[in-house]
């Protein structure tokens, strides 16, 4: 049977309150993460049901924040584990070599910046997945390499590797979607 | 030293590279112009990555259940003990409310009472459910107080918790399953009860395989349930008969009423209280004999035998040749009044054009005749006429009433398909639904724990239909205002009210509204159900956009 709820750690309006604070968050990073509002909805469900049963285990020496997002990080990184076909989505692969098509491999400008983080987000549900993930916790989430190795479960070097790659496709989505608008 | 590649830059930038060659870097910087310009990109670039996709946060774009929904499961007893209770207050409160003797002026309040002048359709629905006796009320009764029980409960547990929509669903089951098999203890009879024979309880009949057929030639004293080809009873029943069939046949004794639908029903035999019956042929031969009221629902009705309180007619051609001891009620096509016609009561009715009521002669008609004819505009123009927009009015607003709590108890019941991909699967889901859950339902409905699941699935399927309207109204007025909430709604509800009722086209825009809608119900169901993602291919693919809305 389900056990029933309040532990004397959180009663239920602190834990309302560290959900209304944190849930935006949260929800974002599973949207990111999944790439579906719909899965992103399920996942934030998961991860505070989570939260709430391991409450004991929380430091308070840490952020909340951090807390909750290694939480969903590691959830939704589960999830498309779980998803693709082949289980070590974010490990090296036979497409090793560095040189993506040279068109729009100059770093993003901060103008851009500015005034399109639209487009920026965009681009960045079109990539493929094992870099999604990566540049997600560590832009997003703002995780260093060594934490994110961990959550995806792979060497510090192939996450080093997986951002530098995932910023190269990134930036050839923008040049394509800002070819196109020159092109109107 | 020579310049560090780009991705050591890269890595030096997000801070990660190991000291000793992090030093090196530096040193590197402060003398070559060139890779300064690109570590000062790449650093703007990290920031500008930083500000787009956290800027997300400040949307106000994310739908923010209330924290209830991230609640903890509630406890799979608890869960049964609030349906149970539910259900239980339900049918007390139904019972206070409907078992309650009105004073004798306010007669008209009970809603009872309504059915008394069965001249519409409508009224003919609620006879049949009040009259058909102890064992209809039971089950309906039960299943009602059930449905609604394990409604509101499915709703509150949205509200707290996914999972416990689950465990709400099971504790139902689990309480139809204890209800049962505790208040009806049935027999489960195969082909036939023979002559000598006494049951005594009350009894399910499933045809035997080869026949088809029932035959009941022995007694029984409970209800009697029967679906088969043929269902003939020449024995005695002592409750109330339910039969579904190619052609019910009445020969013996019913005590109590009797519901046959079948192409043809023939009652030669006794029924005890109401007898109706449905179906293309019904008939009363000179032997029978109803102890109260007797309603044919058919393409054609013969009466010869004798009724002791109201006959009512609804359907094609009646050939009237009985005696009737009240009133002879009738809306059809063609009456036939033969001279052996004895009407104790009144001859009410409503017929097209005078030519088409005959009386013979020697019919004797106590009472008064009050025969109405019915407006002859069939062709009328009901785009013309009043009383449709009203009543289209009525049904707009009931339906965006029906939408706000819809909408208000499950907020994920709004359609988020986006793409035609989407549109097509909910479409296809829809024609399933739509074709499947009858089918099922006729097959669970069949064995006796069956029934009342079959019941529930149809009175489910019969909520869908009307819903899947209203969640087609609120994506259509969602799309269109570009913002949720009730004022899309209610423009939704009209634009789809609209549509539906065009001329030409409005039919088969409502079918597809109720495929698209039905389908997009039943898609967000079996999502709330799954405690995981399925395995659907891949959503990296290039076309697919951020649900950034």
């Amino acid at each position: 049977m389900l056990a029933t709820l309040d532990s004397p750690m959180t009663t239920d309006s602190g834990f309302e309150e560290i959900y209304r604070t944190h849930y935006r968050r949260v929800f974002n990073l599973c949207r990111y993460l999944l790439n579906s509002v719909d899965r992103a909805e399920d996942a934030v469900h998961e991860v505070f049901l989570r939260a709430h049963a391991r409450m004991a285990s929380y430091d308070p020496a840490l952020p909340m924040s951090s807390w909750l997002l290694k939480i969903a990080g590691n959830h939704c990184v589960d999830l498309l584990r779980r998803k693709a076909t082949e289980r070590r989505i974010f490990d090296e692969d036979s497409d090793r070599e560095f040189d993506i098509p040279a068109a729009g491999s100059t770093p993003l400008g901060e103008v851009l910046a500015a005034e399109r983080g639209e487009d920026v987000r965009r681009a960045m549900s079109a990539i493929p997945e094992k870099y999604r993930a990566p540049l997600v916790l560590a832009y997003y989430n703002e995780l260093g390499y060594d934490e994110i190795a961990g959550i995806l479960g792979v060497e510090r070097t192939q996450v080093a590797l997986l951002i530098f790659r995932g910023k190269q496709h990134l930036r050839q989505r923008m040049a394509k979607g800002q070819r196109k608008e020159n092109a109107r | 030293m020579t310049c560090p590649t780009e991705y050591t830059c890269a890595v030096f930038v997000d801070g990660e590279l190991p000291d000793i060659e992090a030093r090196a870097v530096r040193l590197h910087l402060e003398e070559c112009e060139q890779c300064r310009r690109l570590v000062a990109d790449l650093r703007a670039e990290n920031l500008v990555l930083v500000q787009c996709l956290q800027d997300v946060d400040l949307e106000e774009s994310v739908r923010f259940p209330g924290f209830a929904e991230a609640r903890q499961p509630v406890s799979i007893f608890r869960f049964a003990a609030g349906v149970m209770g539910t259900a239980v207050a339900f049918r007390l409160s139904t019972s206070i409310l409907f078992g309650l003797k009105l004073p004798s002026g306010l007669g008209w309040l009970d809603p009872r009472d309504w059915a008394r002048d069965p001249a519409w359709l409508f009224n003919a629905a609620a006879y049949v459910a009040r009259d058909a006796g102890n064992l209809v009320n039971a089950v309906t009764q039960g299943i009602v107080a059930l449905s609604v029980g394990a409604a509101l409960w499915f709703g509150a547990s949205r509200l707290l918790s996914r999972r416990a929509a689950v465990s709400s669903v099971l504790a139902m089951l689990f309480v139809l399953g204890l209800g049962s098999s505790e208040s009806y203890a049935l027999d489960v009879r195969k082909g036939e009860i023979p002559a000598g024979v006494t049951i005594d309880d009350s009894v399910v009949a499933h045809p035997d395989e080869t026949s088809q057929n029932i035959d009941i030639a022995g007694d029984i004293t409970g209800d009697l349930l029967a679906v088969g080809n043929r269902v003939t009873i020449s024995g005695n029943v002592g409750g109330n008969v339910i039969a579904l069939a190619g052609r019910v046949e009445v020969l013996g004794n019913i005590g109590g009423s009797l519901l046959g639908v079948a192409q043809t029903v023939i009652v030669s035999g006794h029924v005890g209280r109401n007898a109706i019956g449905a179906g293309s042929n019904v008939t009363f031969g000179k032997t029978a004999d109803i102890g109260s009221n007797a309603m044919a629902l058919a393409a054609e009705a013969a009466v010869e035998g004798k009724t002791q309180r109201d006959l009512i007619f609804l359907g094609g051609t009646l050939d009237m040749r009985g005696n009737v001891l009240r009133n002879l009620v009738f809306r059809g096509g063609n009456a036939w009044l033969a001279a052996t016609t004895h009407i104790g009561g009144d001859l009410k009715g409503t017929i097209k054009e005078k030519e088409d009521l005959h009386i013979a002669s020697g019919a004797a008609i106590d009472g008064r005749q009050a025969i109405e004819l019915a407006p002859s505009t069939p062709e009328e123009n009901q785009y013309l006429t009043a009383s449709f927009y009203v009543w289209q009015i009525v049904w707009t607003l009931a339906a965006f009433i029906a939408g706000l709590l819809l909408f208000r108890i499950f907020p994920s019941l709004a359609p988020t398909g986006a793409t035609g991909k989407d549109w097509l699967i909910s479409g296809g889901v829809g024609f399933a639904t739509l074709v499947s859950v009858p089918l099922a339902a006729i097959l669970v409905g069949i064995t006796v724990i069956g029934l009342p699941l079959a019941l529930v699935a149809m009175a489910l399927w019969f909520a869908g239909l009307y819903f899947s309207r209203i969640v087609v109204s609120e994506f259509v007025g969602r799309s269109l205002m570009k913002r949720s909430g009730a004022l899309p709604l209610i423009v939704g509800v009209v634009v789809v009210a609209v549509a539906m009722n065009l001329p030409w086209i409005g039919g088969l825009i409502s079918f597809l509204v109720r495929l698209l809608g039905l389908g997009a119900m039943a898609l967000t169901i079996y999502r709330s159900f799954r405690l995981s993602p399925p395995r659907i291919a891949a959503t990296s693919e290039p076309g697919e956009v951020m649900g950034v809305s």
